[in-house]
């Protein structure tokens, strides 16, 4: 099978993901939120957020900053006083890499300087990796180089896309939408095609033989039909051998040979190649060419979800909360849609000012990921909820993530085949607001004393009762005796029955029960009474010679 | 186009699923009577019915048996909110109630049950509602919301209410006042019924009221037994029932338990 590798570097990631010099703004009217999924997911290891977390969190990049934005203010990522990446309009400035940051200052007043983070730079890359696993699920972080540079961070993205062309329309449309939606973050990405992983990476690095142009599409020179390994082979021939990752001794030892591009080495016998140089060298020249397999490891998808809103003026209101648990419930959604996924339950968990946190559970009596569900379930929990203080951070969690299960719906609902959908979402709706306790079902239980001969199980749970085996059927065929008349109400405990005004007319013949010997000894005669308020079933305890009343004929 | 599919389509018996699913408007009572009585020929649907009662428990739930019945396949639940009583399953399963349908809720107070029933009402999962508000009075608001909410859900709400709200107003399609008659029947008043006439007043006996036994059955009239009288005596087998409900075991013990004389009064 003919495999496409898309290969997207982010050369400026430290600058990309490095903090907006933006006021922090916290009306409920912020649209820096928009619908793209926000890509700093924080890993979940952040459960308990300390002050110091609070004071780097709060400046994060947001989602949809636009690239316009981010370049007017020159900026510059600093690692031990020198300059490592500077953005567009520092770079007019006339600063340039590697440049001291006294110098920097120098030439421009504005400059804002950050720090290098190393840690949240592969942070940025894993969450923009999965950002991409909603377009395949081949997607591979490219293993560090050990002969690499130092300074240079794993800054790249392997994404294999021959088997999801089909689906997302055609190699033009799937381009686009990646592009615009890195784009819509706010990264600055080179994005290249090739057969291999190594080549793709290879073309990204010249910008002449990359079969993609600078903003992601095909060059028009470039028909998606000639995209085949021959294609990216010849163009591969032609790439300058000190772009390959190799060490200075080697690059060196081909230099001083006269080796000038890929080509020249594609050309020679590997056995020889390898016998001159290095096994290495050979293997990774098989890997270009595709002759090896170059395996990659794929990200596999998080299996809980965790997401979270900063607020440093506070939430003081559950009005104010709706907000950000739209925005949360919207980035769950979109969660659960891109990995297929149905939830079980979620909890918000605020972090008030005063230290203290509150947290809400919902559960849900099936899996689903329906935004709209989920946010009316949460605003009815937040109907009791109070704001002792005012909310600090928002945090939504959800770790009860299932593989979805499709339903189908009824073309005739009149015939009573209602999905089973409905039923849970009702009872979803009642538990959120009663709790479980309020809710039940019955079962039938073989039992002879009538109080024993039904159990009251929580709802929704799979009905676990015994098959109610001790009631025939009303209509039982000929041969067995018709069952004898039992009240639809039930006491729930038998009422003692008095001396009183009231006659009772006892209208059927005694049915007795004398069970649980064992225990306390029952014996009753069951009998049906009568008078002016309707039927009653009532009773003559033998042991304590007393009569109860058990029951309405209702 | 094809005219024989055209001519098809225009009968009136043919249904297109891109119409909808068809309502139907009533649902038999179950009671020819019953049905007479009513102008729409049945239980009217997708609206509130309300029955005014002074004490539960006399046969009222037995006279809406087939109509739940008969709803019963139609949605996932059928919801009970705020019973008098605990309903009892064996009597509900002998009289085709399917127990993995019944829902009971036990609201807390009246907000709450006015708030169970609306959802219940409108999310289009309720085959009924049946719904017992006997110590509260709804305001007219209240009912007008509910009302609506078994309208937009297609759900037939039973409100059972006290026959002190007799007098006020109500916008419910169907208002009957219950009252129990002597030998299990049942006296239905009908105070008001939408696009009808009222004042109707019927007698039935419900399916649920036992019936006394048979002339040949030694029937027990009279003083209420004492113990020796029912021959727990005689009986040495545990744990199980003796007698099926039809009747005492033999003649010597009716005999006997004629010649005594216990007290007979009992209160219910």
């Amino acid at each position: 099978m003919q495999l496409l590798w898309l290969c997207l570097r982010f050369p400026q990631l430290p600058l990309d993901q490095a903090p907006l010099n933006q006021p922090f703004q916290e009306q409920p009217s912020r649209n820096r939120f928009s619908a793209a999924p926000c890509p700093e997911k924080p890993s979940p290891e952040v459960a308990c957020p300390d002050s110091d977390q609070h004071e780097s969190l709060e400046q994060r990049p947001s989602g949809t900053a636009t690239t316009e934005h981010r370049d007017t203010a020159p900026r510059v990522v600093v690692e031990r006083q020198r300059i490592q990446f500077a953005s567009a309009s520092a770079r007019a400035a006339g600063i340039d890499i590697g440049m001291s940051l006294n110098t920097a200052l120098a030439l421009c007043k504005d400059l804002q300087a950050l720090p290098r983070n190393r840690q949240q730079e592969a942070a940025s890359l894993q969450a923009l990796a999965h950002w991409c696993y909603q377009f395949t699920p081949c997607v591979s972080l490219r293993a560090a180089q050990p002969e690499a540079d130092q300074d240079t961070p794993n800054d790249t993205l392997l994404l294999e896309i021959s088997t999801c062309l089909r689906l997302f329309h055609g190699l033009d449309s799937l381009l686009q939408q990646i592009n615009s939606g890195l784009q819509q973050q706010g990264y600055c990405c080179v994005a290249s095609l090739g057969h291999t992983p190594q080549a793709a990476w290879l073309l990204g690095a010249v910008a002449d033989l990359n079969p993609l142009t600078s903003n992601g599409g095909i060059k028009p020179d470039c028909a998606e039909q000639e995209l085949d390994n021959d294609f990216f082979l010849a163009r591969v021939r032609q790439v300058p051998l000190p772009l390959l990752p190799l060490s200075d001794k080697q690059q060196r030892q081909l230099r001083q040979v006269g080796f000038k591009t890929l080509g020249d080495l594609l050309d020679l016998p590997r056995a020889s190649l390898a016998r001159r140089y290095s096994k290495a060298l050979a293997r990774q020249l098989d890997k270009i060419s595709g002759a090896e397999i170059d395996l990659q490891y794929y990200i596999q998808p998080h299996r809980h979800f965790f997401s979270e809103r900063h607020y440093l003026s506070g939430l003081t209101s559950v009005a104010m909360l709706q907000h950000p648990l739209q925005e949360l419930l919207q980035e769950l959604h979109r969660f659960l849609l891109d990995g297929q996924l149905q939830c079980q339950g979620f909890s918000w968990r605020f972090y008030h000012f005063d230290k203290s946190a509150s947290e809400l559970a919902i559960e849900l009596s099936t899996a689903q990921n329906q935004y709209q569900n989920f946010l009316n379930l949460s605003l009815l929990k937040l109907h009791g909820f109070r704001v002792h203080a005012p909310v600090e951070t928002v945090q939504l969690h959800s770790s009860m993530l299932l593989a979805s299960q499709a339903h189908s719906r009824p073309l005739f609902s009149e015939l009573g085949l209602q999905a089973r959908h409905d039923r849970a979402q009702l009872l979803d709706t009642l538990h959120t607001r009663l709790g479980r306790e309020r809710l039940y079902q019955l079962v039938c239980l073989d039992e002879h004393l009538p109080e024993y001969r039904q159990a009251m199980v929580s709802s929704g749970m799979p009905a676990t009762g015994m098959p109610a085996t001790g009631v025939p059927a009303a209509s039982s065929p000929g041969g067995t005796p018709p069952a004898s008349p039992l009240p639809l109400w039930l006491l729930p405990q038998a009422r003692r029955l008095g001396p009183n005004l009231t006659q009772l007319e006892i209208i059927s013949g005694a049915c007795r029960i004398d069970s649980h010997w064992w225990r306390q000894r029952q014996q009753r005669s069951y009998f049906i009474a009568r008078d002016q308020r309707g039927s009653h079933w009532i009773y003559y305890d033998a042991e304590r010679r007393q009569w109860f009343l058990q029951g309405h004929f209702g | 186009m094809n005219s024989k599919l055209e001519a098809l389509l225009k009968l009136p018996n043919t249904w297109q699923a891109s119409r909808g699913p068809r309502l139907q408007a009533v649902i038999a009572t179950g009671y020819p009577q019953l049905d007479q009585a009513l102008h729409q020929q049945g239980w009217p649907q997708a609206a509130t019915t309300e029955l005014l009662l002074e004490q539960p428990g006399f046969g009222e739930l037995g006279l809406l048996l087939p109509g739940l019945l008969a709803r019963q396949p139609l949605a996932p639940w059928l919801v009970m909110i705020a019973p008098p009583y605990q309903p009892f399953a064996p009597a509900l399963v002998q009289a085709g109630i399917d127990l993995q349908r019944l829902l009971i809720v036990q609201p807390r107070d009246s907000k709450e049950l006015l708030w169970c029933a609306s959802q219940c009402l409108a999310s289009g999962a309720c085959s009924a509602v049946l719904t017992w508000s006997l110590d509260q009075t709804i305001r007219d608001r209240d009912l007008r919301r509910l009302q609506q909410a078994a309208t937009a859900g297609n759900c037939w709400h039973l409100l059972f209410r006290h026959q002190r709200e007799q007098l006020q107003t109500s916008p419910s399609a169907l208002r009957i006042h219950l009252r129990p008659e002597t030998e299990g029947q049942l006296q239905l008043q009908i105070i008001k019924q939408r696009g009808g006439w009222a004042g109707q007043t019927l007698m039935l006996r419900p399916a649920s009221q036992p019936l006394p036994q048979p002339a040949r059955q030694p029937l027990y009239h009279g003083p209420l037994p004492d113990s020796a009288a029912l021959g727990y005596e005689q009986t040495s087998k545990h744990g199980r029932v003796s007698g099926n409900g039809h009747g005492l075991d033999s003649p010597q013990a009716t005999r006997r338990q004629a010649s005594v004389a216990t007290l007979p009064t009992a209160q219910v």
